[in-house]
């Protein structure tokens, strides 16, 4: 063990940081609009908690009865611990060795300090960042636990235990003492544990939606608590959650003497994890230098407004890989070029772009499936859900517009380019992308249905003009408000409260444009009513109606969106 | 005697972030072929009065002419005629250095740029780095790039913010030298820099300001030649007494 200053200092390094975050927390909220956005973010934070506690669903779980022969409020906390093991597990392939801070990497590197005591450094700050998000655990916990003041300590225990294995397995996989280490030794190991969670969640998925699929997996049993009795039953599944036994034993605790027996275990196994994991460090200055770039890299693509997926994409890229040229698909004039610029952006990272598509189009297909048969009102819910879905997330998760311009604004702004032109040909690639993929999902779920109904073609036609309007509406007020929320940055609940107002900016006006045309199409309505007109013809009219007004719609954001691009101001800081 | 209309004109600059005037009726004229020196000490205005000139950040007040083209009324006229190397380039990281040849050669409407593009990489260096992307470049890699960039679109006048940022020693040297080569091909250039000696190596005149205002215009020799510096003094000695860092009446202190 290091010497004791030591570790005292880096305690004192910790605390400080937190005074800081709190500190640029309240700096936020002195300005007015600071104010307005923070208590908003709280108001959130606390509703989303209280709903959890106080919401429906508390009384979902009869823990008085446990089922026979297993003891099922057992196996749903170990379940639930399991879970996050596993996620902790998974994360763990994202950072070998040591994750340090770009501002602390190379000077605790090089500072007279023993890798133990890093690691114990390392351990409290993940225990302090686990227990902050132990209080949503708690939250969702409490209306649901035989004796909740009990069960909160058996959370954030196990919560903290769990964090301690899941850091001694990210050190194992960076120790290059070890032959696991040097096995995994520049492997690019992020895809590897975003593989195995995608095949985890397809297969969570499929078992939800297809029901007679998930009856035969869980022994022919059709409701939901017979299902996971079977589960809960099955012997490996008694073998693999056994290790968190300890754990669940004190969270469902009843007893002062039940929970005093089990604290003093579970605080054994953690002190003794704890330590095991300090002394396990080995030799991983190389893993730690890897993966904090690695991260910092992230974090810094995300910074510029890529999505997660993409950023780690980007970081992941061998530098000199060879990349593949993209022929000038939209001509060679001004907009064919800043839209081609955009395009190669798409297809070069095309990994993270075509795994966000699947699993967004994906959900919205299934969850479409389990609408009807292929009449026309079936086919128009079906079609409109999955353009509903897939717009909004894949606008959002993409970010091939604005958002990931933002560092080249002051570039951006200098080209000799109107700012309406400017702003179509930049969303244009990333709304054709959508358009393609949404397009794919319902012709998807067309054949998964094995019904055409000639409902599907005007359909179809209004998916293009329906994700256009919503992504020049996005960037539009994006450009506005250039917000931008990483993981990790200061005045998060700032953010929070600001992002959700400016969504909520972007549904009022949205709805606004839905509004004149429901006007629209009721005078129209009338007018037949009035003149007393063939019925028809609205059926007719509508599609077109709704096709134009759309249209219009986003040749209106376009013209703000261009207005909005002349206002930006590049000297101002975005955050 | 100035035979020529200036390419670059700049009549009353002002520019106010809420409260702060930021540059303060700045007034100042480039001609072709000459390098005017841009000093002066951090917050002074010059990244902000340079970025007005692009047309990055909108004109509040004054008038800019770009080879005759007003930057308001005409800017798509005036930026095509005009190109701008930032202090810190950040290029697109997905584009490979020839993409970003071929996107700026589109922009600016440059036809047959292959072959140009191609000398042009060649001349900074970055021959071995075609197809490297934008976000795996070095620091200096980046700075050439945009060097190459610029003199792609052959610009009327070229503004440049701490352009040697970055470049090694050899690469300050072949930039000191294409810089020197646009300007004798006609070209206005602004130049600022904190780098002094560059300054006074490459600029025909100086505007040296302070707080957003104008403090001295000329050239060096009537720099030389003024209250500000003793006969035969430094650019050094003329920058700090101009902007007040010492006392223009203590020649001791130069």
């Amino acid at each position: 063990m290091g010497r004791s200053h030591d570790l005292l200092t880096l305690f004192r390094l910790a605390r400080l940081h937190w005074r800081a975050g709190f500190r640029k927390q309240f700096r936020r909220m002195r300005s007015p609009s600071g104010c307005v956005f923070g208590l908003f973010g709280i108001l959130l934070i606390i509703g989303w908690l209280g709903l959890m506690v106080f919401g429906p669903g508390r009384g979902d779980v009869d823990w008085a009865t446990p089922g026979e022969g297993v003891d099922m409020r057992m196996f749903l906390v170990q379940a639930f611990l399991a879970a996050f093991g596993f996620l902790s597990l998974m994360g763990a392939f994202n950072a070998k060795g040591l994750y340090l801070p770009k501002s602390e990497l190379q000077t605790l590197l090089s500072a007279p300090i023993s890798t133990s005591d890093l690691v114990r450094y390392r351990l409290f700050v993940d225990g302090g960042k686990t227990a902050l998000s132990g209080v949503i655990f708690v939250a969702l916990f409490w209306g649901r636990l035989p004796s909740p003041g009990y069960g909160i300590f058996g959370i954030l225990l196990a919560l903290f235990a769990i964090t301690v294995l899941g850091r001694m397995f990210s050190l194992a996989l960076g120790n290059t003492n070890l032959w696991l280490g040097r096995f995994f030794s520049g492997r690019a190991l992020g895809r590897i544990g975003f593989s195995i969670g995608m095949v985890l969640w397809a297969a969570m998925v499929g078992l939800l939606v297809s029901s007679d699929g998930a009856a035969e997996f869980f022994g022919g049993s059709e409701s939901m608590s017979g299902r996971l009795k079977a589960v809960a039953e099955a012997p490996l599944v008694i073998a693999l959650l056994s290790p968190l036994r300890p754990f669940a034993e004190l969270v469902v605790a009843e007893t002062a003497l039940q929970f005093l027996t089990w604290l003093a275990v579970d605080v054994t196994i953690l002190i003794v994890l704890f330590e095991a994991c300090a002394r396990s460090a080995g030799e991983i200055r190389e893993s730690t230098l890897t993966t904090s770039e690695e991260l910092a890299k992230r974090i810094g693509a995300m910074r510029k407004g890529h999505s997660g997926l993409a950023a780690l994409g980007r970081a992941e890229r061998k530098e000199g890989a060879r990349v593949r040229r993209l022929p000038r698909l939209f001509g060679r004039g001004k907009l064919g070029t800043i839209a081609w610029a955009q395009l190669v952006g798409i297809t070069r990272f095309s990994l993270a772009t075509t795994l966000i598509g699947f699993v967004v189009v994906g959900f919205a297909v299934v969850m479409s499936l389990k609408i009807g048969g292929g009449d026309k009102s079936e086919v128009m819910t079906s079609s409109l859900m999955i353009t509903a879905l897939g717009t909004m997330y894949l606008a959002v998760t993409m970010r091939f517009d604005f958002r990931s311009s933002l560092s080249r604004m002051e570039s951006i702004k200098s080209w000799p380019v109107p700012s309406t032109r400017l702003f179509f040909a930049t969303v244009f690639p990333q709304v054709l992308l959508i358009t393609t993929l949404l397009i794919a999902g319902v012709l998807t779920r067309t054949v998964a249905k094995g019904v055409f109904h000639p409902v599907l073609l005007p359909c179809l036609a209004l998916i293009p003009v329906v994700v256009y309007a919503w992504v020049s509406l996005d960037n539009a007020v994006f450009l506005f408000f250039p917000v931008k929320f990483v993981p990790g940055q200061d005045g998060a609940v700032h953010h929070i409260g600001r992002s959700l107002l400016l969504l909520v900016l972007r549904l009022f006006l949205l709805s606004i444009a839905g509004g004149v045309l429901a006007v629209i199409i009721f005078i129209l309505y009338w007018g037949t009513e009035l003149f007393d007109m063939d019925a028809g013809i609205i059926e007719r009219t509508v599609p077109w109606i709704l096709f134009l007004g759309i249209l219009v719609a986003g040749w209106i954001f376009t013209l703000v969106g261009g207005l909005a691009l002349r206002r930006f101001d590049v000297s101002s800081p975005v955050s | 005697m100035e035979p020529t209309a200036p390419l670059l004109s700049v009549c009353g600059l002002t520019r106010r972030f809420g409260d702060v005037l930021a540059v303060d009726q700045l007034s100042f004229e480039v001609h072709p072929g000459e390098i005017l020196g841009l000093v002066g000490p951090n917050g002074a205005g010059k990244t902000t009065s340079l970025r007005t000139i692009a047309g990055i950040l909108p004109v509040q007040g004054g008038e800019i002419r770009v080879a005759g083209h007003d930057l308001e009324s005409d800017p798509f006229d005036a930026k095509s005629a005009l190109a701008w190397v930032p202090d810190d380039p950040q290029p697109d990281e997905s584009l490979t250095v020839l993409e970003h040849m071929e996107f700026t050669a589109g922009i600016y409407g440059v036809r047959d740029w292959a072959p140009l593009a191609t000398h042009l990489l060649e001349r900074f260096d970055l021959t071995a780095k075609v197809d490297a992307l934008g976000g795996e470049l070095s620091r200096g890699m980046r700075q050439k790039l945009a060097f190459a960039q610029a003199w792609l679109t052959a610009p009327e006048v070229l503004l440049m913010d701490e352009p040697l940022s970055g470049l090694d020693p050899l690469g300050i040297r072949a930039a000191k030298a294409e810089i020197r080569e646009v300007a004798a091909n006609g070209a206005a250039i602004v130049l600022s820099s904190h780098l002094l000696k560059l300054i006074e190596e490459l600029a025909d005149r100086l505007l040296i300001i302070d707080s957003g205002r104008a403090v001295f215009t000329g050239t060096l020799e009537e720099a030389r030649g003024s209250d500000l510096a003793e006969r035969g003094g430094s650019l050094e000695e003329i920058f700090l007494r101009a902007t007040g860092a010492i006392d223009q009446d203590d020649p001791a202190e130069g």
